[in-house]
């Protein structure tokens, strides 16, 4: 059997801060970026720190072959993500990658929602380039706090997607959560829907797109040790047939079609 | 010419002294995607009950300063299904397999190891009776020397393999422990589990883990393991798997030197998957350097300070 390395020293392009707490990395690696897919992810070694064990997964954000570029977007939440500020132009990151399964992406067009929060914006980003290439219909909400932490917009509206934004407060775009205002877009015509966001906004938008019946995949997160399925860390219920097993994240994962998910992602 | 660093556990013919610690490479097939599992000394697998367990709520994992704190409590598909679909990808590999099993009774322990008995493809059987992730059984068995000789006793009458007891450092005397099961027919003792830990999250004021407490594991740990070691060998004549905190090839020696004959490694694999390369080279070499030959060349031999 072919063994697989996924080891790669990857140099930064730039880390760049893109809102109030989240940054935008880009990385240059020959191989990667040939391989990876959308919404699978890659899993970052903090470098010189003895005291943080585990590597931090990210889903990868846009990827460029042609340039051996690749970016991740993070959220500065803790030690390691805070460690992560740090990183300049042509230091290396040491990570394992490509880790978990991704989006399916039609190979022909479709009618396509696309419904991000937070982090969970980046991932697809990747989405929106490869429906872009199959001529793909986009319509994408984006939920955020406040205007201060608005990003990624811009991103989407390159490849032609119809774009809405949702603020909490009501200080950029719709008022409210995407949850509030995704019955007016849902009347049309899609056939297909990608989510990636907080499980708050999951778990308020899964009823809806329940309820309209159409293709969602949802990307998950979940606190991970290994990244690779060794550990058991990360684990959901999912169903498989009649009988409902548990399924690791980052393996099975972090992509799940809506109607696999058993549990509280559910509602 | 290189150094020799073939090993032998209480029976089992190793390549080298490394194994994979019970929990932290599943059944070998996620690590054989990567590399031929044959690199290590011995393949433990992750404990197995009778019949299937669902684990613990997630979340299961938390890192602390140097270490991780975890509680995924034996998620197993049970004995039965790890005959069926796991020791078959096992056995394509030349590794010797050490099963870990695990129950919630003590009686459960020699019904799943007389199971196993029969399985082509198995050098040991481990006995975690240390597990604090477990309701019952687990560190509650581990923690009481007669009980843990009871335990041992009875798995060495179910089965013909060589039986290895894992401690538990929950405790206040593990060398009572180790004796106990050493007089109960161990044939070797793994040590040492995971501590009991726990972490809150300050902000939303609940703890880290769904289960409240778990286990640490990782770098922070290893001084402990290490002082543990060091009793227990000077207590007991059977081999000792060191277990707790190995991240490169200097804390393998360091366990050797304390009197362990193999050494695991857990939580280093999941920061690294490939580091177990990296401490058998670093182990040979540390050998070569110091012109030795054996691993017994080291074995427990620290340097006392002498007794005015």
């Amino acid at each position: 059997m072919e063994k697989i390395d996924l080891r790669h020293s990857a140099s930064v392009v730039s880390n760049i801060r893109i809102c109030t707490d989240h940054y935008r990395l880009v990385l240059q690696e020959d191989s990667l970026p040939n391989v990876i897919l959308p919404g699978q992810f890659v899993n970052i070694r903090i470098d010189n720190r003895e005291d943080l064990i585990l590597r931090r997964p990210f889903s990868v954000a846009l990827v460029k072959p042609e340039k051996s570029l690749f970016e991740i977007v993070y959220r500065v939440v803790g030690k390691g993500t805070s460690a992560m500020t740090d990183l300049q132009p042509d230091d290396v990151v040491d990570l394992l990658g490509p880790l978990g399964k991704g989006f399916r992406i039609p190979e022909k067009a479709t009618n396509c929602l696309l419904l991000g929060g937070g982090c969970g914006i980046a991932p697809l980003w990747g989405v929106a380039d490869k429906l872009y290439r199959v001529n793909s219909k986009m319509t994408v909400m984006l939920g955020f706090k406040s205007s201060a932490m608005v990003f990624g917009e811009d991103v989407f509206r390159a490849y032609d997607a119809d774009t809405f934004i949702t603020t909490d407060d009501g200080s950029y775009g719709l008022k409210g959560f995407v949850s509030e205002h995704l019955e007016k877009v849902m009347d049309q015509q899609i056939d297909r829907a990608y989510v990636c966001g907080p499980t708050p906004m999951i778990r308020a938008v899964t009823p809806i797109l329940k309820q309209a019946n159409v293709a969602c995949e949802i990307s998950l997160e979940a606190y991970m040790g290994c990244g690779f399925g060794v550990c058991l860390s990360c684990v959901i219920s999912v169903r498989n047939g009649e009988a409902i097993e548990k399924q690791r994240v980052c393996t099975e994962g972090p992509v799940f079609r809506l109607e696999d998910i058993a549990e509280d992602h559910e509602t | 010419m290189k150094p020799d660093l073939t090993t032998n556990l209480c029976g089992i013919k190793m390549s080298n002294p490394v194994v994979t610690a019970s929990g932290t490479s599943g059944y070998g097939k996620e690590l054989s995607q990567f590399y031929d599992i044959g690199v290590f000394g011995a393949f433990t697998v992750k404990s197995m009950t009778i019949e299937k367990r669902e684990g613990n709520p997630t979340p299961r994992i938390a890192e602390c300063t140097g270490g991780i704190l975890n509680s995924i409590g034996i998620q197993s598909q049970g004995v039965r299904h790890f005959i069926q679909k796991d020791l078959p990808l096992l056995r394509q590999y030349k590794v010797p397999v050490i099963v870990s099993i695990a129950g919630l009774s003590v009686d459960e322990y020699p019904r799943v190891a007389t199971i196993l008995d029969q399985e082509e493809g198995i050098s040991a059987i481990e006995v975690n009776i240390s597990c604090p992730n477990l309701e019952a059984g687990g560190c509650s068995f581990g923690g009481d020397p007669e009980i843990s000789g009871r335990i041992i006793r009875a798995v060495k009458s179910a089965t013909n393999l060589p039986v290895i007891a894992k401690l538990t450092p929950n405790v206040t005397d593990i060398t009572a422990i180790a004796q106990s099961v050493e007089t109960c027919g161990a044939d070797a003792v793994a040590l040492i589990n995971t501590l009991g830990g726990m972490a809150i999250d300050i902000q939303t004021r609940k703890p880290k883990l769904a289960n409240i407490i778990g286990g640490l594991s990782g770098p922070a740990i290893k001084p402990i393991g290490i002082k543990m070691v060091w009793q227990v060998y000077q207590t007991v004549q059977i081999p000792i798997i060191g277990i707790g905190g190995v991240m490169t090839w200097e804390d393998a020696i360091e366990y050797i030197l304390a009197g362990a004959t193999a050494v695991g490694v857990g939580t280093a694999l999941f920061q690294d998957p490939w580091v177990v390369f990296d401490i058998i080279e670093g182990i040979s070499e540390y050998l070569e350097k110091n012109g030795l030959n054996r691993l017994d060349d080291i074995r427990g031999k620290i340097k006392l300070p002498e007794t005015p």
